[in-house]
């Protein structure tokens, strides 16, 4: 069976881009376009790839949230900025 | 530096022209007491009456030609030229009384170094001092000369030494007046000059800093489109090159197209974020201001928005009286169009987009209001920033455009927002022509 993808990001051309990467690297992706949006099908997802600042709740938000409520699936987060500083 | 040099001269003619009219205003108060000290030691040297005359006569005219001169600076300030016109004058007048008082042996020939001296030190080595020098030479050569002239003996000792001692603390005088203030003059120019210079690096470092942070922000625009644009490229590049686009089902050619339509998309945006960048950092693009007559103005461009606003379900209203006003009428429509597209977009769901025009004393009031969303404290504190934007897609370079465009009519652009509420965009330009405000209200 295929892993499943969650990608979050705001922005869909970003989104789209990392979501086609993993698709044609043949994972089963899903595309949400904020934290809220994630929710929903977090908890069925094996790994979780989102984008660290949104508008609204984090990535670090959905981290926390991730590992509250479904601490088995993996979170990896992206940003763009040059230093772990936040 | 050009504009540098043409300050520098502006503010050095200033300086001259304020000492020259003190000077002027104070020279016939300095001669008037000398003239009867003049008449008294003449006629005690035992002076010929028609020399006496002729003295007394040359010296009254030059004092009424200062008296008058005097008069004039009262109401006005002197240009460089007239001024060394004015020496000119003084030293043909000095001359001549020296020819008439014994001429190489006139006790008056010290005065003649206050005009001279005195145009020495306020025109430096320019052309005027060339011409002064010109009218001494002609008039050394007359007091030369003069003693053929006028058959007259030279005035008595010790009456002359009396005479010289009194002109040379005349000429002391007249050049201690010209010279110090001329002197005081140049310092507070180099003052001034100073703090123009410190002007000038101060803005060219906060425009620098401005450049750079520009730059940065522009970089970090730049970058997730580029992402995008490399990331899909590289996937077609190695999925072609695996030969599975073009032999495999018409699911992998749509793919094919939804991939290249996000990199035309994010090319776009590229190009979308350099020309606005272009525009936004250069507002040095010269004004061209033309009078307008507001109301009208604001009407063509309501109707200008008008068929965005309808497709928007927003109703455009527009509020002015009849009034001119003087702007660049381009330039003012593209800030008042980004002003109002922000407020159609921040009304989705329909509903009144005001414009209104006020002239008020020294100002023209546009307001650009909507009955939207509104802002928070937080973005209505960033509404400025350039990238700053909420918009999906936005550039978020709108607004400081418009705010670069009415900062360069000398103005300021501010904003009231309420969240819930609604936006309104208030742009200050300072009235530069002559403007009328009647009652009459235009719609």
């Amino acid at each position: 069976m295929k892993a499943r993808v969650l990608v979050v990001d705001d922005e869909a051309p970003v989104r789209f881009t990392v979501a086609e990467v993993l698709r044609d690297a043949g994972f089963d992706v899903l595309e949400a376009d904020s934290v809220e949006a994630a929710r929903g099908p977090a908890p069925d997802q094996d790994v979780i790839v989102t984008d660290l600042s949104m508008p609204g709740a984090s990535g670090l938000d959905l981290l926390a949230w991730v590992r509250e409520r479904c601490p088995e699936v993996a979170v990896i987060l992206l940003t763009a900025r040059g230093s772990e500083r936040i | 530096m050009d504009a540098t040099r043409a300050s520098a001269d502006k503010i050095q003619d200033d300086q001259l022209a304020s000492v020259s009219t003190t000077f002027l205003r104070l020279r016939p108060k300095l001669l008037l007491p000398a003239g009867p000290v003049l008449i008294l030691l003449l006629v005690s040297a035992g002076t010929p009456g028609e020399q006496l005359v002729a003295i007394a006569a040359n010296f009254l005219l030059m004092l009424g030609f200062f008296c008058w001169e005097a008069l004039r600076m009262r109401t006005r300030s002197i240009n460089p030229q007239a001024f060394a016109r004015s020496l000119m004058v003084t030293i043909v007048g000095i001359a001549s009384v020296c020819g008439l008082s014994g001429g190489p042996q006139s006790p008056f020939l010290p005065i003649l170094f206050a005009p001279t001296g005195i145009a020495f030190a306020a025109f430096g080595t320019s052309r005027l001092t060339r011409s002064v020098l010109v009218v001494l030479g002609l008039s050394v050569i007359y007091i030369g000369v003069s003693r053929f002239l006028f058959p007259w003996p030279a005035i008595r000792a010790p009456h002359v030494h009396v005479m010289l001692l009194c002109a040379t603390l005349v000429a002391t005088t007249l050049l201690f007046f010209g010279v110090t203030g001329l002197a005081s003059a140049y310092r507070e120019t180099a003052a001034q000059l100073e703090k123009v210079r410190l002007e000038v690096v101060e803005s060219t470092a906060r425009r620098t800093s401005e450049l750079e942070a520009l730059g940065a922000r522009m970089a970090h625009e730049l970058k997730n489109p580029l992402a995008s644009i490399k990331g899909l490229v590289q996937l077609m590049h190695d999925s072609v090159s695996r030969q599975h686009a073009l032999a495999e089902a018409a699911l992998d050619s749509q793919r094919f197209e939804l991939r290249l339509g996000v990199v035309l998309n994010e090319v776009s945006r590229v190009e979308a974020v350099l020309a606005s960048s272009l525009t936004f950092t250069r507002p040095v693009l010269e004004l061209r201001k033309q009078p307008q007559r507001l109301d009208t103005y604001l009407c063509d461009f309501a109707e200008l928005v008008g068929g965005q606003a309808q497709q928007a379900g927003v109703v455009v209203q527009v509020e002015c009286a009849e009034a001119y006003v003087e702007f660049d009428p381009d330039k003012l429509k593209q800030a008042l169009l980004n002003l109002a597209q922000n407020s159609l977009y921040a009304m989705p769901e329909g509903g009144h987009l005001r414009l209104s025009g006020a002239v008020r004393a020294h100002e023209c009031v546009i307001e650009v209001s909507d009955d939207g969303r509104g802002m928070s404290c937080d973005d209505l504190a960033r509404v400025k920033e350039p990238y700053f934007s909420r918009r999906e897609g936005g550039t978020g370079l709108g607004v400081a455009i418009a705010n670069g465009i009415v900062e360069q009519h000398g103005g300021s652009l501010s904003f009231e927002s309420t969240l819930g509420k609604g936006t309104t965009a208030r742009l200050l330009l300072p009235l530069g022509a002559p403007t009328r405000a009647l009652s009459r209200g235009a719609s």
